[in-house]
């Protein structure tokens, strides 16, 4: 969508204002809400990716928790391995 | 007077999963806020609504990216592991919000701007910022880490946070398209608007603070295990691992 389609889509939706005004100031809409460009999937698909983002990273964090259990582990049984002859 | 290790292991857990519960209640008040409290705008409609999570994760990657600079030049100064953990934490968890703001702000982009991507100053900016923190995470995923690819990192690092006033700055000193609601200059926000907005970021500081504690610990672990296992090889303990 080129930069005369936008501006088009804003016109047909609501009062005509220019980029500085849009750009400093966010007002609450009167009336029926008219949007040209559907927001509400580009919404969803933001708040998926904050979401995934996050989950995602909490994934990652116990994965690196249970890699390092696993670590030990293996050091653990090193150790009582090594020093099971002297034991005996 | 020195606390017994269980004891502070006990208080960590206390003050985890307090602050595990402080977050999921705070999303769900934030959640409220955005979609029952805060008014529709009258110019991008409903799209709008990622501002309230888009302008924290700004403010949590700030958070987050000073903490990895921070420590990284600790860790020049004093070679200790422990500043190169929370060094490698800030890195990170400033690099999951850096990647959401770098997600959902062109999605913004594509309603305000009938376009996903412009090179104004902040998004270059941005990008930037992203680039060099993530070429720390790729340097410190390597295999075995050694002292130099660590002091190289933390000169990233510290590299990194000079970006970082530039993205604050860069709107007002070379006027891009992005938005500038939120500072002097700006026109403001609906009076509605603003309770999302003040209780996204208490959220979003409280995920990084949650974030960086949690991978700052994992990191700790994660070097004594290693030394561990450098120790007990060097012993002749891991001959058949």
């Amino acid at each position: 969508m080129g930069f005369g389609q936008t501006t088009r889509a804003y016109a047909q939706g609501a009062p005509q204002t220019t980029a500085d005004d849009r750009a400093q100031r966010f007002e609450a809409v009167s009336g029926a809400v008219k949007e040209d460009i559907a927001g509400g999937p580009l919404m969803l698909a933001a708040y998926a990716v904050v979401w995934l983002a996050l989950f995602g990273y909490v994934f990652r964090l116990v994965r690196l928790q249970r890699g390092l259990e696993d670590n030990l582990t293996r050091v653990e049984h090193a150790l009582a391995s090594s020093s099971k002859p002297a034991a005996e | 007077m020195a606390q017994p290790a269980a004891t502070r292991s006990t208080r960590s857990m206390i003050a985890l999963n307090a602050l595990i519960l402080t977050c999921a209640v705070v999303m769900l008040v934030e959640l409220y806020a955005i979609f029952l409290v805060a008014p529709v705008e009258s110019q991008m409609g409903i799209v709008q609504k990622i501002f309230y999570f888009h302008a924290p994760s700004a403010y949590a990657m700030y958070l987050a990216f000073g903490v990895s600079a921070i420590a990284s030049a600790v860790y020049l100064g004093k070679r200790d592991e422990r500043w190169d953990a929370w060094a490698v934490a800030g890195a990170e968890v400033g690099s999951i919000f850096c990647l959401i703001i770098l997600v959902t702000g062109p999605l913004w982009g594509r309603k305000a701007w009938g376009t996903y991507w412009t090179w104004d100053p902040r998004l270059t900016t941005t990008l930037l910022a992203g680039l060099v923190y993530f070429a720390y995470i790729v340097l410190r995923s390597f295999g075995s880490v050694g002292e130099v690819e660590k002091r190289f990192a933390a000169g990233l690092a510290i590299f990194g946070l000079l970006d970082l006033p530039v993205i604050h700055y860069s709107v007002r000193r070379w006027r891009g398209t992005h938005p500038t609601v939120i500072t002097g200059k700006g026109g403001g926000l609906h009076p509605d608007m603003y309770p999302a907005l003040f209780l996204g970021f208490f959220l979003f500081t409280l995920l990084a603070a949650l974030l960086i504690w949690q991978r700052a610990r994992l990191e700790r672990l994660r070097q004594r295990v290693l030394a561990l296992e450098t120790d007990a090889a060097e012993r002749g303990f891991m001959e058949e691992s």
